[in-house]
Parts: C-alpha cells; sequence; structure tokens
C-alpha cells in the first residue's frame, strides 16, 4: 500500500474517533444537559443553566483536554526521535516540570500583563520548559552518540526534583488559597471553566504543530543515528534544534492549559506505532489526535468516577501510565 | 575525482587525527584504506563524505568543495555505509532502503513509483528484495550491512544533473562484524557492483587480504599520516606492513589468484592492546 493511501486511512480512523469522543465527552457529566435546551437561543443566556454548563464548564474543559493531548503526544513522539530512545518523553525529561515551574512563577507572582496581546502563563511555562530542554541537549551533546536510557532517566529524575524543590520554594511566598490552586493544577487538571487560557496558548500550540509536520522526514532519518542522517542529505544541526525548539514550545503550551499531566506522551506514540508501524509521517498526526481523544476520554473518566467529586485528569494518566511505562522497561532488551 | 588535499582534523584541539592526508579517488577506482585502530581511517571517510569538514585543506569533488555544496546535493553523489547501524525504532527493509531517498524528495513530498522502482532495484542488485517487508531489526548481520548497501544504492541512483557526473560509495569496515561466509558475500558483492555501477568505491578496514584482493589502490595510514600509497603491487609489501604494523609478514598468492598475507611476529614495541 502507497503511503498518501496509509495516510488517508490513518488520518480518517484516529480522527473519527477523535470527533466522536470530542462529540460524546460535553453530554456526559453529573448533570445531565439538553442539547436542544442548550443551543435554544431564545432563552438568554442567563437564565439557560443547560446552555452554562454546556458553553463555560463542559465545552472548553473538553477543548482543552483535546489541545493538551494532542501536544503531550506528539511532543511525546518528537522528544523520542530527537534522542532516539522511546521512553523519552515531557514528563520523564523533566521538560513538563520546567514548564509547570514557569508558568507557577507566573500564576503566583500575578503577571496578569500581556505584553503585546501575548499572556505571560505560556510564555513563562514555555522559557520554563526552555531551560529544561536546553539542559536535555547539552546532556546529549556531550555524548556524541545519544543518550542511553539509564542517562536519560537519571537526567529526567534530577531535573524534576530540582525543579520541584523551586516550585515549593516558589509556593512558599503564595497565600494559602492561592496554593491550593497551584497544587491542583500541578495534579494535571483540566478545569479551566474559561476559554482564555486556549486561546493563550493557541498560537504556541499551532507553531509547534507546524514544525513537526516539517520534521516528520527528519525524524525518520535520525532513527539511523546522526552520521547517517547526515551523509543521506539531512542537515542534522538544524533538524535538533528545530526538534529541540518545537517539542519545548509544545510543551509549554500543554503546560499553561493543563499543568504538567503526565505519561501521555509515552502511552500514546507507543500504542499508535504498534498500530500504524514507526514512519513518523504517519505516527505523528496519528499520536496527535489519538491523544487529544485519548485526554479527553482520560477526563471524561475523572470527572465522573466519583461524581459529583471531579479527580484532576492527572490522577487517572498516572494509574494507567505508571504501570504502562514499567511495562516497557521490563520488556525493553 | 575525490580528492582530499593535504587535510588535517582532529575532534578537539587536544588531539590531531588526521595530520596532513592526502588521497584522490578515481570515479572508477576501488580504493582500500588501511591501518591500525585508531590510525584515522574512519575520520578520512568522514572527511571525504563530507559529514565532517577539516579544518585545514579542502575535499574536493571533481573540483569544487564539499564544504560549499548543498548536503542533498552531495547525498546523491556519496553514500556512506557505516560499520553497523542500529535502527532507533522498528522499520521494515523496504523503509530502511527508501530513507536514501531523503535528498531526492522536497520538504513534504511522498515517494513515488519511481523511487519505489530505484529502491526495489537496489535491494534487487544486494540480494535483499526477497526480505522487502521484513523487520530492519530481525535480520542478520550480513543482512542488514546489505540492506544498508541498497539503501546507498538507492541513495545514488539517478542523481538529478548530468549522467557523466562520478558516483562514490564509502564503506567503513564492511566486514568488521561478520563471519567468513558474510565476508565474502560482501566482498562478491561490491566487486560486482563497482563493475555493474561504475561508482567510485572506497573502503576502510583491517582485512589486509579482503583489501589486497578487492582493491586497485591502497592507503596505509599510522597517526593520523599516510605511510605509503599507491597501486595495490606497490604499497602492499611486507616492508610497508611492518611500518604501519610493527609485524613482520609474508605476503603469497594462493593458487585462486587471491592475495593471502600471514602474519609472522611483532618487531616493534607497540603496547599490547
Amino acid at each position: 500500500m502507497t503511503l498518501q493511501r496509509r495516510f488517508v486511512r490513518t488520518v480518517a480512523g484516529f480522527g473519527a474517533l477523535t470527533i466522536a469522543t470530542l462529540l460524546l465527552a460535553p453530554l456526559v457529566g453529573p448533570t445531565s444537559i439538553s442539547l436542544r435546551r442548550a443551543f435554544d437561543v431564545s432563552i438568554p443566556f442567563t437564565d439557560n443553566a443547560d446552555a452554562q454548563i454546556f458553553f463555560i464548564a463542559r465545552l472548553p474543559r473538553t477543548l482543552a483536554g483535546a489541545c493538551v493531548g494532542a501536544l503531550f503526544a506528539s511532543a511525546g513522539v518528537v522528544f523520542q526521535g530527537l534522542l532516539r530512545n522511546p521512553l523519552a518523553t515531557p514528563f520523564t525529561l523533566g521538560v513538563s516540570t520546567g514548564a509547570a515551574l514557569g508558568a507557577i512563577v507566573a500564576i503566583t507572582f500575578n503577571w496578569s500583563i500581556a505584553v503585546a496581546g501575548i499572556s505571560a502563563v505560556p510564555v513563562s511555562a514555555f522559557v520554563g520548559s526552555l531551560v529544561a530542554v536546553a539542559i536535555v541537549y547539552a546532556l546529549a551533546q556531550a555524548r556524541h552518540r545519544g543518550l542511553s536510557t539509564t542517562v536519560l532517566l537519571l537526567a529526567g529524575v534530577t531535573l524534576n526534583a530540582f525543579f520541584s524543590a523551586v516550585i515549593l520554594f516558589v509556593q512558599y511566598f503564595a497565600s494559602f488559597a492561592d496554593t491550593y490552586r497551584t497544587l491542583r493544577w500541578l495534579m494535571g487538571d483540566l478545569d479551566v471553566s474559561s476559554y482564555q487560557p486556549i486561546l493563550a496558548a493557541l498560537p504556541a500550540a499551532i507553531a509547534a504543530l507546524a514544525v513537526f509536520a516539517w520534521l516528520a522526514r527528519p525524524l525518520n532519518l535520525l532513527a539511523l543515528g546522526p552520521d547517517s542522517a547526515e551523509s543521506r542529505g539531512l542537515d542534522v544541526t538544524r533538524a535538533h534544534r528545530a526538534a529541540f525548539l518545537s517539542a519545548s514550545l509544545a510543551t509549554g503550551a500543554a503546560v499553561s492549559i493543563g499543568g504538567p499531566i503526565g505519561f501521555v506522551g509515552i502511552i500514546i506514540p507507543h500504542l499508535v506505532r504498534l498500530m500504524v508501524g514507526p514512519d513518523h509521517r504517519l505516527v505523528l498526526p496519528a499520536a496527535a489526535l489519538f491523544g487529544a481523544a485519548f485526554l479527553v476520554g482520560c477526563d471524561l473518566v475523572a470527572r465522573t468516577i466519583l461524581a459529583p467529586l471531579e479527580l484532576p485528569v492527572g490522577i487517572i494518566t498516572a494509574i494507567i501510565g505508571g504501570p504502562f511505562f514499567l511495562w516497557l522497561l521490563i520488556r525493553k532488551r | 575525482m575525490l580528492t582530499a588535499a593535504d587535510v588535517w582534523f582532529g575532534y578537539d584541539e587536544r588531539r590531531t587525527v588526521l595530520k596532513g592526508v592526502s588521497v584522490s579517488v578515481a570515479s572508477d577506482a576501488i580504493v582500500g584504506i588501511l591501518g591500525p585502530n585508531g590510525s584515522g581511517k574512519t575520520t578520512l571517510l568522514r572527511l571525504l563524505a563530507g559529514t565532517r569538514q577539516p579544518q585545514r585543506g579542502p575535499v574536493t569533488l571533481d573540483g569544487r568543495s564539499l564544504a560549499q555544496t548543498p548536503r542533498a546535493a552531495l547525498a546523491m553523489r556519496l553514500a556512506v555505509v557505516p560499520q553497523d547501524t542500529q535502527l532507533a525504532f522498528d522499520y521494515t527493509v523496504a523503509e530502511v532502503a527508501m530513507m536514501g531517498r531523503y535528498a531526492h524528495l522536497g520538504a513534504f513530498e511522498i515517494e513515488g513509483p519511481r523511487d519505489v522502482a530505484v529502491v526495489d532495484e537496489a535491494l534487487a542488485a544486494t540480494g535483499t528484495l526477497p526480505l522487502k517487508e521484513r523487520l530492519y531489526s530481525t535480520l542478520s548481520g550480513g543482512e542488514k550491512q546489505r540492506v544498508v548497501i541498497a539503501s546507498a544504492l538507492a541513495q545514488i541512483a539517478e542523481f538529478r544533473g548530468s549522467q557523466a557526473d562520478s558516483r562514490y560509495l564509502l564503506l567503513d569496515e564492511p566486514t568488521a562484524s561478520l563471519d567468513l561466509s558474510y565476508q565474502i558475500e560482501i566482498a562478491t558483492l561490491l566487486t560486482r557492483l563497482h563493475r555493474e555501477r561504475r561508482a567510485g568505491i572506497v573502503i576502510s578496514t583491517h582485512d589486509i587480504s579482503l583489501a589486497g584482493t578487492l582493491c586497485d589502490t591502497l592507503v596505509l595510514l599510522r597517526d593520523g599520516a599516510i605511510v605509503a600509497s599507491g597501486p595495490t603491487d606497490e604499497v602492499l609489501t611486507p616492508e610497508n606492513l611492518a611500518r604501519v604494523y610493527d609485524v613482520e609478514a609474508e605476503i603469497t598468492r594462493h593458487p585462486s589468484g587471491q592475495r593471502v598475507v600471514v602474519p609472522i611476529r611483532r618487531t616493534g614495541d607497540r603496547p599490547t592492546a
């Protein structure tokens, strides 16, 4: 089968799954709502409880889940291709925690000022993820042959511990109410209650996904190793930089919306490779679509399993992802 | 003609790996680079491939400096086969061979029927067409090496530009990690490819008998400098082997016509490995 046909089939299949999840998710919740009433414009919005639940509580939350899931899953694919290691993800590398530190600094010190229409939280989260990625990049460069799993995991543990400590330090200056809010956010929570965080992160998300599309072929070549990729005509340094920058951008955008939600970047790429093979031109779009559906689905579980209590979605992904990650580690030669 | 003229190179400032090496590879030659471990064989191959730039002295392809030639244009004429290739993910044989077509396609272009035909032909030439749908990771060492050679052939096949442009295949110790039967298989394959494809071939190797049989020109390296270079008959002498390896050796011919190098004893005081 030609690549074109495989691409169409992959995008159609995973796209259908994502659309179905997106349509289903806003309808499900502790309070049952009527779609007809929600879309009935004859009732004033302030009196229409169904419309309020649909447009203010559930729809933004669903869209947030879709964006965050797509970004974490595709950033995971890019980090894995770049570092030539299937265990590299924004979360395990400490990049998510770096982004979280950036976001928390912006939230705690109330940098609400938007510079030139760009709000501070996603920018600050991007700076945080960039710092973490710069450290990983320096490590990878120092060891020409790429990062071994051991070095990679140790670096991730170290960065996570370091950034977590700085987060606690920043928390020390926050008020009690703020601390509760950021703690819940740190667990990975999609309860955004408005479209503002999504819109703020959208430019970075789109830019990152556009670079990912260009990176698909270079990532295939990088699987051969940097020297072989270079001799086949790839500018390896440029591809490395583009991958590191765009993956940090995606992680920063995702974390600014939903906090450091773990394990999406490892579960999804792995399952997708089992289904469509390793070609990044199929893996990247499939992972983005499947990641969106997966996180919206996990959030659905988080919202309903202990209803009316709503759990942070990060708890659900960790409960699924932790054992999955261990299984991968055991299975790896 | 692929030429390195008095090139100097070091990976860092403390250690110079190549100290004024000059090599010329004609488009119809098979050149062997011989020398002990750490003598700079692999580095010289990287400079000839253009994946590393010399600090001093140019490497040129038909008179044009590699450093000034776009990567993609270079890739269509120079292909490299590393000692062994490990993949980060489970690609099939067909996918690995198709990676050779990277430079021939635009940033978002998908390989067409012509690329598929070129890849199939390259796989057939290396006898790996029946393995096309297999996962690369499940192949034996010799099969893997042949698939990577097929990928290199697909890379330099049907290049844009005039048909008169010469093409080169650079192989780094192609038989080092293979057992005896695969060694013969790769040697036979290289001889045939050279005859059929008329591409210049450069091989770095530890296998003196292989180099003596396969190559028409030899370059002997030691500590990053050339000890001897020229036609195989003139270079492959007991005196030169003693100078390069500190080993007393006898060179005879087997009735089949193949050269046989018999190492007899160490002569110098090289530290024991």
